[in-house]
């Protein structure tokens, strides 16, 4: 069925178009994705992406005061419908915890999801770092057909939940704290 | 089938608002605590709280508003719900504002208290001297390391591999690994059996490690605990290097721990002290504003209860004045309202049945009015009543009649302001009013007046009425028109009259004229010519007399001859036209005809009826004296209910002089030379023998004008 695989695609493209819109919208203090890929691999896929991660003063304040912050890098995979919407076959996220470790006078990234723990002595090393997201193997939740379409996402989220709790209200009306990313969106081929 | 309506008791739904309002608060004060399990709902709870009070809010203003648009309609209760939730709203604000202002400065003065210069100071210093105390260590520890290192220097890798164990007992490390330059371990020894892999330097230290040959660091493992990480070059060329790993002490780990938890805890304080007061803030703001919202609604559905019975009594009251006294009011409660409500309710139905049984005498009186104004209005003689101040109360339609006003226009006044305005009833108004002013008895007195329908004779018969007191409460006067009873006393004397006339002097006139001619015939051939002359002229002089007085007997005759009347139906413009035909053929352009066709046909004596055009058109013919235009008019009219046909003649002739206006129907009354005076009265007596009427037309100028009404068919 050439005819509605070709209708298929025209409309995921002009989904795609309308969903990009809104990253020319983006904060003073987004975290930009610069790039991202999702390689298929045995039985799933390798996730590498590289993130730029822009505190603002009041986020870099609050870190050398020894606050945690904390973001969710979420890869989510659809696979596209036509007169429905998007099927979802998969959601990974990896959570990340940045603090400035007084003891050790180091910032220090731990990746919540891995337990593994990074620590460097400055913070736009450590940002740096946390932005290197490297053959992260990520398994889907079902069985696609091969050369299928697939529309991923990957979007970088500041947890404002995850804050001291008097900070949380005003999290959400400060743009200092409008530290997330847009959502990125491409087309992956199996 | 009407569906059943629930309704929740005001008590019932305040108190589960108060406990969902707690509920809420009380979560979200437990939110606050971070070790809450809460508080990661926190941020939920604050949303669903200012939603809460947003909607209390809407809630209060929608009542407010609504009580607004009640006060501005003057709506029953509204003024006394305004002054209590006032009232209420004063009483909860006053304490609520006082308690809240002083809770806030009470809580930004302790949240300022928190912070000072010297726990700052003594914070950092504990950090400092963890740090001085841990590198300390370090430093040892990295020269240990460094003479294992200067010892191993010479020594073959195969006997460091073989005395690597000893090496990290003496050492007292928890472990100890040799490394290639790549990081590649080549030898491993841990004081834990279970561990088969080293912990490996990270990215970082392998940079520091190309500047320096040596690196000293603190890390964790395996759950947080201390290490103290030391990796220095085996051999010069760097190819080689061993990495030994030192545990903390667990007290010096401890505190170490302890002093940095504390001075995090001080640090995320010290940022947050703003945010704090302004969280702290926010929550009890948001509580003031919950438990105010939610008395203030609450206390408007109270106050809305308390208010509706008396919302019900200001209706009822208002239904009371404008006489409805049939809804009885709902009692919705068994309190002093609901009493007050209930004697309502009982006061209203007394009320209701005195209003029937008044209502039920008024109505009987009314009849009886009705009724006695029936009779009144009924009989023939006019009837006026006067109060105390002698001021005109009633009359019956009769006395419009006679007086030709309308005396209901004069009620509530004197017969002095009658009098102004009617002049013509002036002289019996003002009799009457003296009589009435005067008199304690019954009264009686003839009073002519001259009004717009001729002179009327008024027999006038009033009495003093007093009440059963003896006051003097009024009067009544009886007015009856005597006019036509003395004309037809008048018409019946004149009747004698000229019965006896004809009676006792047309027989001798015969013999009279007989022996005059008689004597003519038989003395004239014996005179000489001059008196023969002087005979034949007295004696004709005789005879025309004689004549003459006979006509005149013969008039009167015709005048007091009974009516011998043959009624038929008569169409009087036929009859007009057919008189009118005899008098044309002499004098057509004199008259002018008018005539409202259709006229319904009267029942009256043909003769009768001729006669009476005949007369009226002579008597206008000998006005105008062949100078001057009869206009003769048959109309339709309706006066009284009744209909009439109307024969009106007019004339251009002399006139009728102001004199003989009252007394020109009379027999003998006549303004010509020539006439006897009974064409009128013969006129007049046929038209009533008929049951019409005839009069003068006072409104004529120029000349005479009569109108005659006959009863229509």
């Amino acid at each position: 069925m050439p005819v509605l695989e070709k209708t298929k695609q025209a409309l995921l493209l002009l989904g795609i178009l309308l969903f990009a819109t809104p990253t020319l919208n983006a904060g003073p203090f987004n975290a930009q994705i610069i790039a991202a890929s999702l390689e298929p691999e045995n039985q799933g896929y390798l996730l590498n992406a590289d993130v730029k991660f822009k505190l603002s003063p009041t986020a870099i304040e609050a870190i050398e005061h020894s606050i945690s912050l904390f973001w969710i890098i979420r890869l989510k995979l659809y696979r596209p419908q036509v007169f429905f919407w998007d099927k979802k076959i998969l959601d990974y996220s990896i959570r990340y915890r940045l603090r400035f470790h007084a003891l050790l006078n180091m910032y220090q990234i731990e990746n919540m999801t891995s337990g593994e723990i990074r620590r460097f002595f400055s913070l736009p090393v450590a940002l740096n770092a946390m932005g290197k997201i490297r053959d992260v193997k990520v398994t889907e939740a079902y069985e696609t057909d091969q050369f299928e379409m697939l529309l991923a996402t990957l979007q970088v989220q500041f947890d404002r939940e995850a804050l001291p709790l008097p900070l949380r209200p005003v999290a959400y009306f400060d743009s200092h704290w409008d530290l997330s990313s847009q959502i990125l969106e491409w087309l992956v081929q199996k | 089938m009407a569906r059943a309506k629930v309704k929740i008791p005001i008590s019932l739904l305040a108190l589960i608002l108060f406990g969902l309002v707690l509920l809420s608060l009380q979560l979200m004060s437990s939110a606050t605590q971070e070790s809450s399990r809460l508080s990661q709902m926190y941020s939920w709870l604050l949303l669903v709280n200012a939603l809460g009070a947003l909607a209390l809010l809407i809630l209060v203003g929608i009542n407010s508003y609504a009580l607004l648009r009640q006060l501005k309609k003057r709506e029953a209760g509204s003024r006394l719900t305004t002054r209590m939730v006032t009232l209420f709203v004063l009483l909860t604000l006053i304490p609520a504002a006082t308690v809240y202002y002083f809770s806030m400065q009470f809580l930004h003065k302790s949240i300022d208290s928190w912070f000072n210069v010297e726990i700052d100071r003594a914070m950092e210093d504990a950090l400092e001297l963890s740090q001085a105390s841990l590198d300390d260590r370090m430093r040892w520890h990295l020269r240990q390391t460094q003479q294992m290192a200067r010892n191993l220097k010479n020594k073959s890798q195969i006997s460091i591999i073989l005395d690597l164990e000893r090496f990290r007992a003496e050492l007292g490390a928890s472990e100890l690994a040799l490394l290639s330059r790549r990081g590649r371990v080549i030898a491993f020894s841990s004081a834990n059996p279970s561990e088969i892999l080293p912990s490996l330097p990270v990215e970082q230290i392998w940079l520091q490690m190309r500047k320096t040959n040596d690196f000293v660091g603190l890390d964790t493992i395996r759950d947080d605990e201390w290490v103290i990480q030391a990796v220095v070059a085996l051999k010069s060329d760097q190819d080689q290097y061993i990495q030994v790993i030192y545990p903390v002490p667990v007290r010096i780990a401890d505190l170490a721990d302890s002093v940095e938890f504390a001075f995090v805890r001080f640090q995320e304080m010290t940022f947050l002290r703003n945010s704090l007061k302004l969280s702290f803030s926010l929550v009890l703001s948001l509580v003031l504003l919950l438990s105010l919202m939610a008395a203030i609604w609450v206390a408007f559905l109270i106050i809305r209860d308390i208010v509706a019975p008396v919302k019900e009594l200001v209706k009822g009251t208002q239904a009371v004045a404008e006489g409805n006294y049939e809804r009885p009011l709902p009692v919705m409660r068994q309190d002093d309202l609901g009493f007050l409500v209930k004697s309502f309710n009982e006061m209203m139905s007394r009320i209701a049945k005195s209003r029937d049984e008044a209502r039920k005498a008024s109505q009987e009186v009314e009849n009886q009015r009705a009724y006695l104004e029936t009779v009144l209005s009924s009989l023939t003689s006019g009837v006026i009543s006067f109060d105390a101040d002698f001021k005109i109360r009633t009359s019956n339609q009769a006395a419009n009649v006679i007086l030709h006003i309308q005396i209901r226009r004069f009620y509530g006044k004197t017969l002095f302001e009658l009098a102004r305005e009617h002049s013509n009833l002036s002289e019996l108004a003002l009799g009457i009013q003296q009589l009435l002013e005067k008199s304690d008895d019954v009264w009686q007195q003839s009073i002519t007046v001259l009004g717009s329908k001729g002179r009327q004779e008024l027999l006038c018969r009033g009495t003093v009425l007093y009440s059963p007191e003896g006051e003097r409460v009024g009067g009544v006067v009886v007015i009856d028109d005597m006019t036509d009873l003395i004309q037809a006393q008048k018409n019946a004397a004149w009747g004698e009259v000229a019965r006896r006339l004809a009676h006792e002097i047309k027989n001798p006139l015969t013999p009279i004229q007989l022996s005059a001619e008689r004597l003519q015939h038989k003395l004239s051939p014996d005179l000489d010519e001059k008196k023969a002359a002087i005979l034949e002229r007295s004696t004709q002089t005789i005879v025309n007399q004689v004549d003459a007085m006979k006509k005149m007997v013969d008039e009167f005759s015709e005048y007091a001859r009974a009516a011998r009347q043959q009624i038929e139906n008569v169409d009087l413009i036929a009859l007009t036209k057919e008189v009118l035909a005899l008098y044309t053929l002499q004098s057509a352009d004199q008259f002018i005809v008018d005539f409202k066709s259709p006229l319904p046909k009267i029942k009256a004596d043909l003769v009768g009826l001729r006669q009476v055009i005949h007369n009226l058109i002579k008597n206008a013919l000998e006005a105008v004296a062949n100078d001057g235009k009869i206009t003769i008019k048959l109309q339709s009219i309706v006066e009284h209910n009744t209909n009439y046909v109307q024969f009106s003649i007019y004339d251009e002739g002399i006139g009728i002089k102001p004199e003989y206006m009252d007394k020109i129907f009379d027999p003998y009354v006549t303004t010509k030379e020539k006439g006897t005076g009974l064409g009128l009265a013969i006129v007049k007596k046929i038209v009533e023998e008929h049951g019409g009427s005839i009069s003068i037309d006072r409104e004529v100028k120029h000349g005479a004008g009569f109108n005659i009404k006959f009863p229509a068919n």
